[in-house]
């Protein structure tokens, strides 16, 4: 991934998150210059898929456990149903996501999410260009991590077009 | 009695939010946990009204899942929507191919869902 590509996808993922917390009446900021080494990863980290033609990647979310409380959208229970909801969140992502990829032609689907949680958790990428990026959300700090291979034909710096999309309610 | 719902979706979060909105309203909510799931549960619930169908789903997608049943014919008689984050034209051209009469991307606004849901089977 070259570097017009890479500012283009990070712009992609910056947009995606804001909109998703923005769903729940928050807003979100991206913290410049981050220190990978700085960035923990001991929240839920919920990790998902996507490939499509000439593309294939990993997206993954650690959101703090305040957050997954204060988004939840009903009442939880448990832990496991916060882990549950860390998943959906990557989930909403990731469709956030898709949909700008498919306003530059760009198709992928979506893989299942899986989530994890551990204070020895680290992340390694073992292909393509990791694009870390840490945001804030309410004071607490959270990363994203996006690993993109990109094949002969993806041009992800085409001015995109208005997002063909579905409209939150559709009946036929 | 109330019209049954049947939500078929992995995620336990999205199962609880569809029956805590639709059972405030009234209906009876019968939960699936994923698409082989959810062909059980609305073969032996064939007086549902209404499916509610994620689309990306570990065993057995929510598009699969609504093929598989009418090619059955199993569950004919209930409505199908498909809930999802997924908002691709081409997905939601092959939801209408397999039979559904909607499609709702999530998050979902309690109220457009309770409209959505009265609008097509009335009541509860």
């Amino acid at each position: 991934m070259n570097p017009a590509e890479r500012a283009v996808l990070r712009e992609i993922v910056a947009t995606s998150v804001s909109q998703v917390f923005a769903g729940f009446g928050l807003a979100t900021c991206e913290v410049d210059d981050v220190d990978a080494s700085s960035v923990s990863w001991y929240h839920p980290v919920a990790i998902i898929g996507f490939a499509g033609k000439g593309i294939a990647g990993t997206a993954c979310l650690a959101t703090p456990w305040a957050l997954l409380k204060k988004t939840y959208p009903c009442d939880y229970d448990s832990e496991g149903d916060l882990l549950d909801w860390s998943r959906e969140l990557s989930n909403l992502l990731l469709g956030t996501l898709k949909t700008s990829l498919l306003a530059r032609r760009i198709s992928v689907e979506m893989g299942i999410p899986a989530s994890v949680i551990s204070a020895d958790f680290r992340m390694q990428v073992s292909a393509g260009t990791p694009l870390l990026q840490l945001f804030r959300c309410e004071a607490a700090p959270f990363p994203t991590l996006l690993s993109a291979e990109l094949g002969e034909g993806i041009d992800l710096t085409s001015v995109p077009t208005e997002p063909d999309q579905a409209p939150d309610l559709l009946l036929f | 009695m109330s019209k049954k719902v049947i939500i078929v979706d992995d995620s336990r979060t999205a199962r609880q939010q569809v029956k805590s909105v639709l059972g405030g309203a009234g209906y009876e909510i019968v939960e699936a946990i994923d698409g082989n799931d959810g062909i059980v549960k609305i073969g032996d619930n064939a007086d549902a009204s209404l499916v509610l169908c994620d689309v990306n789903m570990p065993h057995l997608g929510g598009l699969d899942m609504l093929a598989e049943l009418m090619e059955k014919r199993i569950g004919r008689n209930a409505v199908y929507v498909m809930l999802t984050t997924e908002a691709e034209p081409q997905l939601v051209q092959r939801a209408k191919s397999v039979g559904a009469k909607g499609w709702i991307v999530k998050p979902f606004k309690p109220d457009l869902l309770i409209a959505a849901v009265r609008k097509l089977v009335g009541e509860a």
